[in-house]
């Protein structure tokens, strides 16, 4: 990696949500206040424009103070990641409002630094979420002139390199985790689901009763057994590339399958490694029930 | 009449929280030019920072807020602060976080720092003397420097523990062999008169700063600032520093701390032939006297105006001025007395001027009073504050109290206490 590399990894692009302030024809909805139309800086944010905040804002003003820096949620693609935070306010009316901060940053799946930049991300996005929903209690006309003007956040990039680590998810093992599958796209506590991920960061029970609520879950990490748990067939074990060893004699040619057989071979492993997955989650959970009882 | 400025405005509520303005133009004395505040950063992990907005003067300004403010003063010293903050940490100076120049001033934005001089009046200076000489030694990096107002309130130290300098105005960068002084204010009673004299030649011929002189300059500055770290400050008001006031202030540390000698009369030798010790051996001769007397407290706390000082906390009671003489902890004392000695400390406390081992040193302090002198409350008390408030040390403050209920066992006000602070001893436990 080079130095720009470096550089362009300790990088992070912050963007603010809230709602409130008299910046646009529908200021009442959850809106981006920074920047305010979508930016082609960075492309991935796009994927917000999809969800339905209504009834993720609905579950999270429930919360207390506390509840609410318990969620996570981190969406993840290619070569980078976008992290979500949420944190209460009230609008100019005293009504509870809601402000979401969200840091996308690159990521090299190789390096070792990855789960702290993904740890720094998620402590960015907290850090500011609290600040700003500080900041927009009672809707301010000083932030809101702000805002107006583009002012308020002059440049959104922020380096991760003086930020502490989110002590609040161990992200080095479920980054470990999520590299073993394919087709999660993002890991989020239960309320937070909706807003991209499929990966529950929670208990089985939660994983389950979210299928039933809203679906789209395909797995959940386990925080016992450190590892997804595949609920559906959409998530399934990467198949670890075979290298070809080194040898100084030609080998002989092999008559290989063609695509289609070598695909199925490869789904065929892919069941039987699921299979194996959900025997090996009901034993333990045997165990467990079996462990309580004798406990009672 | 200085025009309104909005600091909010300059200081957007995205990077910046917590904005506390300390003064505002014409609010603490002539010839202030800058609103001065402390705020949050709200980049690099969310920074404590130090804020200074320079206005920029007005078309029909006087000569003297020219100098200082105008429009091109302003971009020169933007260029130079952008210039500075460049070479990070190379240059023994506080970080830079931000420098901004608008139609309305210059912003400039830097972390927040201890200031040195605090730390030479409370008398918690003393570990730093060999830093200052280590970290402000003009010749030991490859950026060469000139800070034409060193002195104790000019430095700080940095979160990191390195000493650096907070008055960035006065900092400039070598400028082809001499430096550009453009503003030339300094405390000529604090340097010798062999030295103001060369200075104000320079200064006088208009060619700047020559880089000998520079360097001759800052290395004396630099050596007072850590003698004043072991000594305590300096009180000069004369036309430039002579040997008698060196003397004076010298004078109850001969025979007693090595150090103290040292410095003095290397501050001595300069006055009287000019002559410095290389900075490097010098600082290394402070560090090794500081490790061979660490058991020694920080002497000199000289309590100039004694109406502050209450002895004893009663109401009314007449104020004694204290003056204390180097001590050797354990070296035996009789409680009252060593309360009243203390009595500074408590004064540095609260006005928040101590530092985490001198917190430490008062409540060992406290300690041996109560163990001599079980009956003194107050003693009692003023630990249990020590404890809870500023070491917030659940265990050891319920220890204390529980010894101090046996000696008050009818005292509701004490046992009050053991039962709060035993509810949150308990609840840190949990």
């Amino acid at each position: 990696m080079n130095s720009e590399d470096v550089i362009r990894v300790n990088l992070a692009a912050v963007q603010v949500w809230g709602k409130g302030f008299r910046v646009s024809v529908d200021s009442e909805e959850f809106q981006p206040l920074v920047p305010r139309v979508n930016s082609a800086e960075v492309p991935i944010e796009g994927c917000l424009a999809r969800v339905a905040w209504g009834p993720i804002l609905e579950s999270l003003y429930n919360l207390n103070d506390r509840e609410l820096s318990l969620q996570r949620a981190v969406l993840i693609f290619d070569s980078d990641v976008l992290v979500i935070a949420f944190a209460r306010t009230e609008d100019r009316h005293g009504r509870p409002s809601m402000v979401m901060i969200t840091v996308t940053t690159s990521i090299d799946w190789n390096a070792p630094s990855l789960a702290s930049i993904v740890s720094r991300s998620v402590a960015l996005s907290m850090r500011l979420a609290r600040e700003y929903a500080r900041a927009f209690n009672g809707n301010p006309q000083t932030i809101e002139g702000q805002l107006t003007t583009g002012v308020f956040l002059r440049d959104r990039w922020f380096d991760l390199g003086g930020e502490q680590e989110d002590i609040g998810a161990d992200w080095g093992r479920i980054l470990s985790a999520v590299q073993k599958f394919r087709g999660i796209s993002g890991v989020a506590t239960a309320r937070l689901l909706s807003c991209g991920a499929n990966v529950l960061l929670g208990t089985r029970h939660e994983a389950e009763r979210a299928v039933l609520q809203n679906g789209g879950v395909d797995g959940f990490y386990d925080v016992r057994t450190r590892s997804i748990v595949p609920l559906t067939a959409r998530l399934s074990p990467w198949v670890p590339a075979i290298t070809k060893p080194e040898l100084e004699v030609a080998p002989p040619a092999l008559a290989m399958p063609d695509g289609g057989d070598a695909r199925r071979v490869v789904e065929s492993l892919d069941r039987i490694e699921q299979t194996l997955q959900l025997i090996a989650d009901a034993v333990l959970r045997l165990l467990h029930l079996k462990s309580g009882r004798r406990k009672k | 009449m200085a025009r309104k400025i909005d600091l909010a405005v300059h200081l957007p509520g995205g990077e910046w929280a917590d904005i506390q303005i300390v003064s505002v133009p014409g609010m603490m004395a002539q010839h202030n030019w800058a609103i001065l505040a402390r705020a949050r950063w709200l980049r690099g992990g969310g920074r404590a920072a130090f804020i200074k907005f320079i206005v920029k003067a007005d078309a029909g300004a006087g000569s003297s807020t020219n100098l200082h403010t105008a429009a091109p003063r302003l971009e020169h010293l933007r260029d130079r602060l952008t210039a500075i903050k460049g070479h990070g940490s190379t240059l023994p100076v506080v970080p830079i976080l931000v420098v901004e120049l608008d139609a309305e001033g210059l912003l400039v934005a830097m972390a927040e720092v201890r200031p040195l001089q605090s730390l030479i009046e409370s008398g918690g200076a003393r570990k730093y003397a060999a830093r200052v000489l280590f970290d402000l030694d003009p010749t030991a990096g490859h950026v060469p420097w000139l800070h034409f107002d060193l002195c104790g309130r000019n430095t700080g130290v940095a979160e990191d523990g390195r000493v650096v300098l907070i008055d960035l105005e006065s900092l400039y960068l070598d400028d082809a062999g001499d430096y550009d002084v453009t503003v030339p204010a300094w405390k000529p009673f604090r340097s010798p008169v062999h030295l103001v004299r060369d200075v104000q030649m320079a200064l006088a011929a208009g060619v700047g700063v020559p880089r000998a002189l520079a360097e001759r300059k800052t290395t004396f500055e630099v050596l007072l600032t850590a003698a004043e770290c072991v000594l305590g400050p300096l009180r000069s008001r004369g036309r430039a520093l002579d040997r008698v006031a060196v003397e004076v202030w010298l004078a109850p540390f001969i025979g007693v701390d090595p150090l103290a000698e040292l410095l003095g009369n290397t501050i001595l030798a300069f006055i009287d032939h000019g002559t410095l010790p290389r900075f490097a051996d010098l600082a290394a001769e402070v560090e090794r006297l500081l490790s061979h007397q660490e058991g020694t407290v920080a002497p000199v706390v000289v309590v100039e105006n004694a109406g502050t000082v209450p002895i004893g906390g009663v109401a009314g009671a007449p104020a004694i001025a204290v003056s204390v003489e180097p001590q050797v902890v354990g070296a035996p004392l009789v409680p009252s007395v060593e309360r009243q000695l203390l009595a500074p400390m408590g004064n540095a406390l609260r006005a928040g001027r101590l530092d985490w081992e001198g917190i430490r040193g008062y409540g060992t302090a406290l300690a041996r009073i109560v163990e001599i002198d079980r009956r003194d409350r107050e003693a009692w008390d003023e630990l249990v504050l020590v404890l809870v408030a500023y070491e917030k040390d659940a265990a050891r403050a319920l220890e204390v109290l529980n010894k101090a209920v046996v000696e008050f066992p009818d005292d509701p006000e004490m046992l009050r206490m053991r039962t709060i602070v035993a509810n949150w001893a308990m609840d840190k436990r949990r």
